[in-house]
């Protein structure tokens, strides 16, 4: 507000020149804006971190401060730290397959000499399961891997291979693969089409010189491509780690955590300790806190790792040694 | 470098290779616990180790299994005539037999990962052991099988059939699962329960009226979804349009830091300030209410960020002094000429709002508990803990019922979906 009370302070000091200010327009334009994301993005931000600090709980009406007291019982909870490695654990199997699912598909689809034909077909089928609700999605894979004789075991008995009907959901390892497999399932359709985008904002000359050159086809990719999109490809898989590392639908529909909490995530557990029951409040809002921090730490060391790569400093430093 | 590096590939999938050959050889020959098998199979068998006369008793056993046998046959066939097109292709029909060749590699390794793998997994002593086939275990003899097939065949017309053979593949495995489900929507439990088809039967009525005694009424779910998704959609559409109007259109003070803090806040997780978005929303009293499902749609960073970058490519001062030569106001400006102009990118932003509204989940769960109240995400939600959960007809019903809307969305407008999540990646 102080902002726009100095402007039109201004503009009222050039009043002198005659010419109607019309910047402050734009404050009024994006005010809306400004004000919800104010109350309704930074605001409960800002009162989590105030939570987070309290004893909350549920139908309690007062509460105390606590200091650092919920960070520590949560950094105390076994739980969490489950939680933690089961989140980790989900994301690295089902994120890997994906960047290199949804790169090379992108690369195909894009170069030029591979003249990829029915690429539209390719394209609106990969991309379809990201469109259905995550949750329809979870239900219909719990459907197929139904114990006795759901679908997946009836085809594998069928094929013999399996010779009794599997009870997936009792397996930690499988329903972890099965839960990796959808997300990645769901994933790599936009995952590809993001970086198909990027490829051709590619000036198309360099890959056809590189070509005439006579670079090969996997020389090109990793020495054009990939630097080129480097960026982009920063960017993504920074937003999809955090994202990623939110999994919450698709786990709790398929098994609900299950079995024995080899499938609990982080988001999950925050769920679990503020609206399931317990309703406390406090150690939730600590623990979504203590999510934010990793996920924060995890993307600035990504952000280093891959940035610094092919910078050009390093690699005269690296020569110099 | 070209050879050197092949050399080195030659020898590691050689290595992987004979390593997953061995592998489950292991189990039978080795005593148990000494092989950990806890990735790759469901179940060990408990009492298989070390011991001639059942190694022979299993040898035996796989002689007399058929499936196996031919299995293995197979294999060696195509093998074999993979071998002799090799040879042949030397010096006639390159490309032709190149690609038989892809096709014969593959299933010539398809069969002889089962092969191998059943004969690591035989039953000893002639019984049947539950889990002892590994499913993971093939796919990837399998995977690894391929690439090494595909590795040595480099020509760019093979290439090209694995481009199309995977990508068919892919292609397939994200729309047979859909087309199981709207199938298995219109049979019977009991034909569900025989195991898997492509083709519809005639329990579509049967499993409606099961449904309906679900109390999953799907109409007003429909309703309830239809209502949020159109409403959030459309402010979130007109204020982020206003709002990237705003910083691409004037100068004023603070503008650059302001879209900043929107970019920035692109990355913060949702998950941070749920807790507090469910306080607030308790304390107001706007609880089992569609405000909080509405209101925040209205501040969509990354909808703004990219009507920017499109206004900021496609917006010329011109158009906005005409219209204040004609006496239009600022605001009647924006709504009249303005937010026409962006009719591209309010298309592709609908979509992905709309779709997004009708798939969220976290919020509604927190905050609806009215039943009457309720989404499609928390009705289905709500199937998996239902009494009638042996009626599969039904479910997998209520799920097609579900993605009926977002198959049509995407069916008429797929193609601003994927033109539009590229438009932002090269603008971004």
């Amino acid at each position: 507000m102080s902002g726009l009370r100095t402007h039109v302070f201004a503009s009222r000091k050039k009043g002198r020149m005659k010419k109607v200010n019309y910047d402050k327009y734009g404050w009024y334009f994006i005010l809306p804006f400004i004000i919800v994301f104010l109350v309704f993005s930074l605001y409960p931000i800002l009162y989590s971190l105030q939570i987070s600090f309290t004893d909350l709980k549920n139908f309690s009406k007062g509460f105390s401060y606590v200091g650092f007291g919920n960070y520590i019982d949560t950094l105390k909870l076994p739980f969490f730290w489950t939680a933690m490695r089961n989140t980790f654990l989900l994301f690295i199997i089902f994120f890997i397959p994906q960047i290199i699912i949804s790169l090379l598909l992108a690369y195909w689809f894009t170069t030029i000499s591979f003249k990829v034909r029915g690429q539209s077909f390719f394209k609106f089928s990969i991309y379809l399961p990201c469109i259905i609700t995550p949750v329809s999605i979870g239900m219909l894979f719990g459907l197929f891997f139904e114990y006795p004789r759901g679908p997946i075991n009836t085809l594998l008995q069928s094929l013999s291979v399996i010779s009794e009907p599997v009870n997936f959901m009792k397996n930690m390892d499988l329903t972890r693969g099965i839960i990796a497999f959808v997300q990645c399932w769901v994933g790599y359709g936009p995952m590809m089409i993001m970086f198909i985008g990027a490829i051709l904002g590619i000036n198309p000359e360099l890959l056809e010189s590189a070509r005439i050159d006579g670079c090969t086809g996997r020389q090109s990719f990793f020495r054009i491509v990939i630097p080129l999109i480097k960026p982009i490809l920063l960017y993504n898989i920074i937003c999809s780690t955090i994202g990623g590392l939110q999994i919450f639908d698709i786990p709790r529909i398929i098994n609900g955590g299950g079995p024995r909490n080899s499938t609990l995530t982080m988001s999950m557990l925050v769920y679990n300790q503020a609206f399931s029951g317990s309703g406390l409040y406090g150690n939730a809002a600590a623990e979504s806190y203590l999510m934010t921090i990793l996920m924060a730490a995890i993307s600035v060391v990504l952000y280093f790792i891959l940035r610094e790569k092919d910078d050009e400093v390093t690699y005269k430093r690296r020569n110099k040694r | 470098m070209t050879s050197v590096s092949r050399r080195v590939w030659h020898i590691i999938l050689t290595s992987v290779l004979l390593l997953l050959c061995v592998f489950p050889a292991l189990r039978v020959i080795l005593p148990e616990n000494t092989v950990s098998m806890s990735i790759f199979s469901a179940r060990v068998p408990s009492d298989i180790c070390y011991d001639a006369d059942r190694l022979l008793k299993a040898v035996s056993y796989v002689l007399d299994t058929s499936r196996i046998y031919y299995a293995g046959k197979i294999a060696v066939v195509s093998f074999a005539i993979l071998l002799v097109l090799k040879i042949a292709s030397i010096k006639y029909f390159r490309k032709w037999m190149d690609i038989a060749s892809v096709f014969l590699l593959t299933a010539g390794s398809a069969f002889m990962g089962y092969t191998v793998l059943s004969f690591a997994n035989l039953p000893v002593d002639g019984q049947q052991y539950a889990v002892s086939f590994s499913p993971v275990l093939y796919l990837a003899l399998i995977a690894v099988l391929t690439a090494y097939c595909s590795f040595y065949i480099q020509s760019s017309i093979s290439r090209k059939t694995l481009i199309y053979v995977i990508s068919t593949l892919l292609a397939f495995l994200s729309l047979v699962p859909f087309w199981i489900m709207i199938v298995n929507a219109t049979r019977s439990t009991a034909q569900i329960n025989q195991g898997i088809s492509l083709l519809p039967s005639i329990y579509l009525k049967y499993n409606w009226d099961v449904l309906k005694k679900f109390s999953f009424d799907a109409v007003r779910g429909f309703m309830n979804s239809l209502f949020i998704a159109v409403i959030s959609t459309g402010l979130c559409l007109y204020f982020s349009a206003l709002t990237a109007y705003g910083f691409v259109a004037y100068r004023f003070r603070g503008a650059n830091l302001i879209f900043s803090m929107i970019v920035g806040s692109m990355m913060i997780p949702g998950i941070v300030g749920s807790i507090g978005y469910y306080q607030a929303i308790f304390k107001i009293g706007l609880m089992d209410t569609y405000w909080p499902l509405i209101i925040p749609s209205m501040a969509s960073p990354a909808t703004v960020f990219f009507f920017r970058q499109y206004l900021a490519a496609n917006y010329q001062k011109e158009i906005t002094e005409a219209g204040r030569v004609d006496g239009g106001s600022e605001w009647h400006i924006f709504n009249v000429v303005i937010f026409p102009i962006m009719k591209p990118v309010l298309a592709i932003s609908g979509i992905s709002s709309f779709v997004g509204s009708w798939n969220n989940y976290f919020t509604p769960l927190m905050i609806l508990n009215d039943p009457d109240k309720m989404t499609i995400p928390l009705m289905v939600q709500q199937l998996t803990g239902n009494d009638y959960k042996t009626e599969y007809g039904s479910l997998y019903l209520a799920l097609t019922v579900a993605s009926v809307p977002l198959f049509l969305v995407y069916g008429f407008l797929s193609r601003y979906i994927v033109k539009g999540v590229s438009l932002g990646a090269v603008k971004g």
